[in-house]
């Protein structure tokens, strides 16, 4: 009997943590789903969740878009400093 | 960060009279005070300095007494960044240290993958402010948001969000929950951890039922956690920039613009810099006033043993 009210409590537990989890990570998701997607597809209305045909090859053009070597050194460089001194 | 988990004797720590050491000492204190003279206290009384003065970076400095304190307080927007600030702070520390507590609350017991439900949760605490604040503020865009479109599920008309004076703001302090709560979470699954289990049975013998014992003994058990958090996150939502910044640059019509977004104005839209500073003494003012009281409120409220 106690075991059995131990298993439904954690299934509840799981079950409400689970939801929280997609509320709280859900923001991530969409700045993925919107960096795979087309210009046109990320002003549709109502949104779609996914893209129908992923655009991989936004990444290689944000990439090549600014000089990224650059700024990635940058971040380096200030956050080794930060941290050494 | 080196808070204090106990109790230091303030009458010793504080007081200057009794140092008869030799001036060698404070050679040897030299290296770690010199930065901080440099780039903390220095510039501070310079800040004091402007405060008293008009300057636009450019033209030469020209002190004008009192005036930049007299013009804020003759300020509507100065009063109305008052307010907004204290909307914020409030909207802001209450729910970040609740929700937090909450899901400490949720995850605290054996649970398999608790591991990844804390990652989870405790995720956008570690991403920068300003790449997601970003990504909300795509979500509540009027026109084509993603908020919008999940109210229209439920025929809900859709909302103006961070273009409407009223729920600007809410759209902001849900950012920011959004960002703290699994920071304060991390914080009371420790003090949960570490709340004697031998006091909880105590309780359960004595026939205290699940919220008298948590009422009773976890809420004072864990009270130095909430303490340590309410000040840092007090403390914080003054400091908060970024997400105001991205999302709605203090607008519409001021109802987003906290003290410090005052400050930015003043300084880097106007190039009044007197004025500018005079916010940022305000700053500096409140700051130590909240941390003085909350120092003292510690003392009656909060249980170290």
């Amino acid at each position: 009997m106690v075991e059995r009210g131990k298993g439904i409590r954690n299934v509840i537990r799981h079950s409400v943590l689970v939801i929280v989890c997609l509320i709280m990570f859900f923001p991530f998701l969409w700045m993925l789903s919107s960096a795979l997607k087309t210009n046109q597809e990320v002003l549709a209305f109502p949104p779609s969740l996914w893209p129908t045909h992923p655009q991989w090859q936004n990444f290689r053009a944000a990439w090549m878009a600014a000089p990224f070597g650059l700024y990635l050194f940058n971040s380096i460089f200030t956050a080794g400093g930060a941290g050494f001194l | 960060m080196g808070f204090p988990m106990t109790r230091v004797p303030a009458r010793r720590a504080l007081s200057m009279k009794r140092w008869t050491g030799d001036p060698t000492a404070l050679l040897y204190a030299l290296p770690a005070l010199l930065p901080l003279l440099a780039f903390w206290i220095a510039p501070m009384l310079f800040v004091l300095l402007l405060s008293f003065a008009q300057w636009d970076f450019l033209s030469p400095i020209a002190p004008v007494g009192v005036a930049n304190y007299e013009a804020l307080a003759t300020d509507p927007d100065f009063l109305q960044s008052l307010s907004v600030t204290l909307y914020f702070a409030a909207g802001s520390v209450v729910p970040t240290m609740v929700g937090g507590l909450l899901l400490a609350l949720l995850l605290n017991a054996r649970l398999r993958g608790a591991a990844i439900y804390r990652a989870i949760l405790f995720s956008p605490w570690v991403t920068p402010t300003v790449a997601v604040s970003l990504v909300w503020s795509w979500i509540f865009d009027p026109g084509r948001g993603l908020a919008n479109a999940l109210l229209g599920v439920f025929h809900i008309a859709p909302l103006a969000w961070t273009n409407s004076p009223t729920l600007a703001m809410p759209a902001i302090l849900i950012v920011t929950v959004w960002q703290g709560m699994g920071w304060s979470m991390v914080f009371y699954l420790v003090a949960l951890k570490n709340v004697p289990s031998a006091l909880l049975e105590a309780a359960a013998l004595d026939g205290a039922n699940r919220w008298k014992s948590f009422w009773h003994v976890t809420l004072p058990k864990i009270s130095p956690t909430s303490f340590f958090l309410g000040i840092v996150l007090v403390i914080n939502s003054l400091q908060a920039f970024d997400q105001i910044k991205i999302m709605t640059q203090g607008g519409p019509a001021g109802a987003t613009r906290t003290l410090l977004y005052l400050y930015y104005q003043d300084a880097f839209e106007q190039f009044n810099i007197g004025q500018a500073s005079a916010v940022a003494i305000f700053i500096v003012v409140i700051t130590a006033v909240i941390s003085v009281a909350g120092f003292i409120y510690e003392r009656r409220v909060v249980s170290y043993d």
